[in-house]
């Protein structure tokens, strides 16, 4: 890459910094691709350029910062499609079936997390896992753990189901010691709120 | 700060590449004071006792691949050096500060250490960055906290505030220099180093960061260790000399 270059690449940079890019969530009903959520005050949505994975029409929510807490919101994934995208060769996804267990999505989760982490960077697993009704859909609800290498470990709750063979996928994690109590509740109301 | 890269582990598993951009822009666009004590800052007495916890500083040696691997000698050298100079500093300015060997360290205070470099990062990126958080008023220091449960360190120290350190930096091994300069010939640049870190005072009645500086500098070194000690001392709300800011390189 040539000086300029490198010039142009720290300009953009700098300008995805210092315009931030962090949008309030109105609170109320909000429309992401088909899915709708009952937002309460006090979310950011985090800007494209902070995701690296996500899908197009997925959004990061945030009330302190994606190093404290984040509610990932991931709403039509297509059979036999993976929940994030790989902009690599080498990284490959697992690919959610319409016709996975309750048992299975979670584990689809839970690997998904840790590919996306960083193999060997951090250790997800569940549990818990109970029904919940997403309006006229059923699926599931369950708590995540991310212990992770060298950073805060986390806690989280996440919510799936499948609707006309789509997945439709929300988890939320926050920081312990603090960060998962204090957002606990707001998060878990946006996730169960979820519905077509 | 050298590089945008950063070396912690926990910026991969937020699986963003938003931190990276705010410490690129903060360095390009913002190099500033970090003192959040300015605005709501309450002394707690006039010398209070401090507890410098276990320096969370870590050295990783850059593969050919640029996979940072542990150095724990390095590490160890640093943690050891940091916290023998800050002592010694302290003491020559009257501060009572109580030292937490890494050997006495609790899953407690484990936990609070990775919290902290959490924390540290969305107020590099937050506060001292210009990706504001709508909801919130990132300008005032009680918006950054590690919780109230930071009372139990106070208990087991007998502190009023607790000194975080929070320091990262990757060193390119020989391999890594090597494919540096092979890549150079192909006009491809790759990083081969870089280094970030910071520090906080934690009022550890409320949580609530006093005060946080970003600092960088060689801490294996008694030269560099003492640099930024000595200007973390400085920097301090009721020892002040000066205001906060980048530390020395």
């Amino acid at each position: 890459m040539k000086a300029s270059s490198w010039t142009g690449l720290i300009l953009t940079l700098c300008l995805a910094g210092c315009t931030g890019g962090y949008l309030l969530v109105s609170p109320g009903t909000r429309l992401i691709d088909d899915l709708k959520v009952q937002a309460d005050p006090g979310w950011n949505r985090v800007p494209a350029t902070g995701i690296r994975w996500a899908r197009s029409n997925a959004q990061v929510w945030t009330k302190d910062g994606m190093s404290l807490d984040r509610l990932v919101i991931i709403p039509h994934v297509p059979n036999g499609e993976a929940v994030y995208l790989a902009h690599k060769v080498s990284t490959v996804f697992p690919a959610f079936d319409a016709g996975m267990s309750g048992d299975d999505l979670q584990k689809l989760l839970e690997s998904t997390i840790e590919i996306a982490s960083g193999e060997g960077l951090t250790d997800i697993s569940s549990n818990n896992l109970r029904p919940q009704m997403f309006g006229d859909s059923p699926g599931y609800v369950f708590d995540l753990v991310a212990v992770v290498h060298d950073g805060p470990n986390y806690r989280g709750v996440a919510g799936v189901f499948v609707a006309d063979d789509h997945l439709y996928l929300l988890y939320f994690l926050g920081a312990i010691p603090y960060y998962f109590e204090q957002h606990r509740g707001s998060a878990e109301a946006v996730i169960r709120s979820a519905t077509l | 700060m050298r590089q945008s890269a950063t070396p912690g582990l926990a910026n991969r598993f937020l699986a963003g590449s938003a931190a990276a951009v705010a410490l690129f822009s903060l360095a390009a666009c913002a190099a500033k004071g970090h003192d959040l004590s300015q605005i709501n800052f309450r002394p707690l007495s006039a010398n209070p006792r401090i507890v410098l916890m276990p320096p969370d500083i870590r050295y990783y040696l850059l593969t050919a691949g640029g996979h940072p691997e542990l150095h724990a000698e390095w590490t160890g050298e640093a943690q050891s050096v940091f916290s023998n100079t800050a002592l010694d500093i302290a003491r020559a300015k009257g501060v009572d500060l109580v030292v937490l060997g890494r050997n006495d360290i609790s899953p407690l205070t484990l936990q609070y250490e990775g919290l902290h470099a959490a924390v540290g990062e969305a107020v590099i990126e937050h506060a001292l960055g210009s990706a504001a958080l709508p909801s919130r008023d990132t300008n005032l220091a009680s918006s950054w906290t590690l919780g109230p449960g930071v009372r139990e360190l106070s208990k087991q120290s007998g502190a009023d505030y607790g000194l975080f350190v929070h320091y990262r930096e990757n060193q390119a091994s020989g391999g890594r220099i090597a494919f540096a300069i092979l890549a150079a010939a192909a006009k491809t640049p790759i990083p081969t180093g870089s280094s970030h870190g910071f520090v906080s005072l934690i009022d550890l009645e409320t949580g609530n960061i006093a005060w946080f500086g970003v600092i960088s500098g060689d801490m294996r070194e008694v030269e560099g260790a003492n640099a930024v000690a000595g200007w973390i001392f400085d920097g301090l709300p009721f020892l002040k000399s000066t205001a906060g800011g980048h530390a020395p390189e």
